[in-house]
């Protein structure tokens, strides 16, 4: 192959690559179930990507015996059911769970202690906003998740109020 | 492999050319064959010196893909996500395209044709920010920085691109210190790419610079990863194995030596290796923090792991260069060997000075150990015809000499009389050492 045509292949991959990202991430929107997942926010600064809201669920840290047993960084499952509003824990597991009637599983990884991390603790903001709904902490309890059958999940949408984020930043 | 002539070699032979084709020395024919051979006629035309282009160009990219990203973060409202996604791809696939056209296919603008391939690298990175804030994975994206370096590193080998390639190897080293910090892991992946990827490219592009930058990260990822991993908070561990990973790079360095195209990227390891062991002996010159860092002496297993392979590396490295340095001409033979013996005895002395601590000479040891590295260093430079050596040498004889000067002095001293002589002292000293400095270089450039 020409020198050019190796050129616009490597080009190409990155395209394709980033491609890839989004088209990875729409899957888990458009066919994963959307989740209510209770929170905790506070706001820092990305240098790539500006201003968020840091996320700490409540299904971050799991109180079950065996979660501190689980080796540090190690790839875990979680498994969720809905109770009256929020979706809560009932296992964490090192395989893919045998799903139960209206459960569902999120992939994660253990961290320290009993906290585990799903790759959905921020929530990138517009500038300046990040202050704005920090003040408003006490209200924003909830985030929608979607999460696919493979367990990835992308945030679909924070609640402040039980009011989507764009319908508070408008008000 | 043999060493390709400077630019300045070739604008000499350029010019030389025509006068040789006036003189009849050689014919049409000839002089057509020599300049394909050494593709005089890519060489530009004497004015603005090329690099300043190439600097000026890079200046301009890195300037068009700071603003890029920081459009990104500011998560401008005005336009739709979707929209945003196009802009990056379209601006993605048209920058490299503009770039690879003014390099290659015209080849009217080859510089500003580098520059764009440039920022098309950068904002690859910024496509992967953008697609990372649309969809709010995690702040501690730690993948997203492997995968920009990872994604830029065919097109640097392809077109054999410097920049890029000092781009994807400071990336890579982000990502390593990054994920080592906040996830305490030690990320021995780092390593395997660099070693595999990095190293070996910088060699093919013959670039200084990158070399530099990927032992400097390969330097800041082993204290960050596995050493503070392994060893934690015992800072003696700690800075025993910096002081092997010193001499290790001192002897890679001198491992260079055995072929002549390799021997210019040596220095770049020498000199890393030789601030480390200078840093180190000069850390060891002060007793109050060897008692301290003597206190935890728990010595954990991975920590002998650690110690084991770097003293194997640098035994390997130093026995290869010397049975491989045995055909070359005495001169260069002693010195090496003179550099290996000193490696050595270095080493074994400082051990002794960490092991025995309380030895009523330590103090004196310590501070001569550090004067014979500053003079060691300066030797070395004006043997090797190597200027750098001796401004390093100078530089670590001022920095030990005001160290001891302000631990003693201020003692003795009252602190009125402590400015004035430090002054007198330092202004005295510095003419001296610039008028020595001086003629050492000169001497050395006379050599060379």
């Amino acid at each position: 192959m020409s020198k050019r045509g190796k050129f616009y292949l490597f080009v190409c991959f990155q395209i394709l690559f980033l491609l890839l990202m989004i088209g990875m991430k729409q899957f888990t929107l458009y066919t994963g179930k959307k989740i209510l997942l209770e929170i905790v926010p506070i706001d820092p600064r990305d240098i790539f990507r500006g201003e968020y809201v840091r996320l700490n669920y409540k299904i971050s840290t799991i109180k079950l015996p065996n979660v501190r047993e689980i080796k540090k960084n190690s790839v875990v499952y979680v498994t969720l059911k809905k109770t009256e509003k929020y979706w809560e824990p009932l296992a964490v597991n090192q395989e893919k769970p045998i799903l139960g009637e209206g459960e569902i599983f999120l992939v994660g990884k253990k961290r320290w202690g009993n906290h585990i991390e799903y790759g959905i603790e921020s929530f990138f903001v517009p500038e300046g906003k990040a202050i704005e709904i920090e003040r408003d902490r006490e209200n924003v309890k909830s985030v929608e998740v979607s999460v696919d059958r493979f367990g990835n999940s992308v945030i679909h949408q924070i609640l402040i109020n039980d009011k989507p984020l764009k319908q508070f930043i408008k008000d | 492999m043999k060493k390709p002539p400077s630019q300045k070699t070739l604008y000499w032979l350029k010019d030389e050319l025509d006068i040789w084709k006036q003189n009849g020395m050689i014919s049409e024919e000839q002089a057509q064959k020599i300049t394909e051979t050494y593709s005089l006629t890519q060489i530009e035309e004497k004015g603005i010196p090329s690099r300043l282009i190439i600097a000026v160009s890079i200046m301009g990219a890195i300037l068009i893909g700071a603003g890029v990203i920081l459009l990104i973060a500011s998560n401008w409202q005005a336009l739709s996500k979707s929209v945003k996604l196009l802009i990056i791809l379209g601006t993605i696939l048209s920058v490299y395209h503009l770039g690879y056209d003014l390099r290659y296919t015209r080849g009217n603008y080859p510089k500003i044709g580098s520059a764009l391939i440039f920022l098309g690298s950068l904002l690859f990175g910024g496509g992967i920010w953008l697609v990372a804030q649309i969809y709010h994975i995690t702040s501690r994206f730690h993948s997203g920085v492997l995968f920009w370096a990872l994604g830029i590193l065919p097109i640097a080998w392809l077109l054999g691109l410097q920049p890029i390639l000092a781009i994807s190897s400071g990336l890579l080293s982000f990502w390593a210190v990054w994920k080592c910090i906040d996830f305490q892991i030690a990320n021995y992946t780092y390593l395997i790419l660099m070693l595999g990827i990095i190293f070996p490219l910088s060699y093919k592009l013959r670039t200084k610079l990158v070399l530099f930058l990927s032992v400097m990260g390969v330097v800041i990822w082993f204290g960050v990863g596995p050493l503070s991993i392994s060893v934690k908070n015992r800072e003696l561990l700690l800075i025993i194995c910096y002081l092997l990973l010193g001499i290790l790079l001192y002897s890679i360095g001198l491992l260079h030596s055995i072929n002549d195209n390799l021997s210019s990227y040596g220095s770049i390891y020498k000199f890393i290796g030789s601030v480390i062991l200078f840093g180190f002996a000069y850390l060891m010159s002060f007793k109050g923090i060897v008692r301290h860092i003597r206190k935890d002496i728990r010595i954990p297993v991975d920590f002998w792991w650690i110690l084991g392979i770097i003293s194997v590396l640098t035994l390997l490295a130093i026995v290869i260069s010397f049975m491989m340095n045995q055909k070359k001409a005495p001169y260069f033979k002693n010195i090496i060997k003179i550099e290996m013996v000193s490696l050595i005895v270095f080493w074994l002395f400082q051990m002794f000075l960490i092991l025995f601590p309380n030895t009523i000479f330590y103090g004196v040891s310590s501070n001569l150990i550090l004067l014979m590295l500053s003079i060691g260093f300066i030797f070395l430079g004006y043997y090797q015809h190597q200027s750098f050596f001796v401004n390093l040498g100078f530089l670590f004889f001022v920095i030990h000499f005001l160290t001891r000067y302000i631990d003693w002095g201020w003692r003795y001293l009252p602190r009125s009389a402590f400015f004035v002589v430090a002054g007198i002292i330092l202004l005295l000293g510095a003419a001296l050492m610039e008028r020595k400095r001086r003629k050492l270089i000169e001497a050395i450039k006379e050599k060379a």
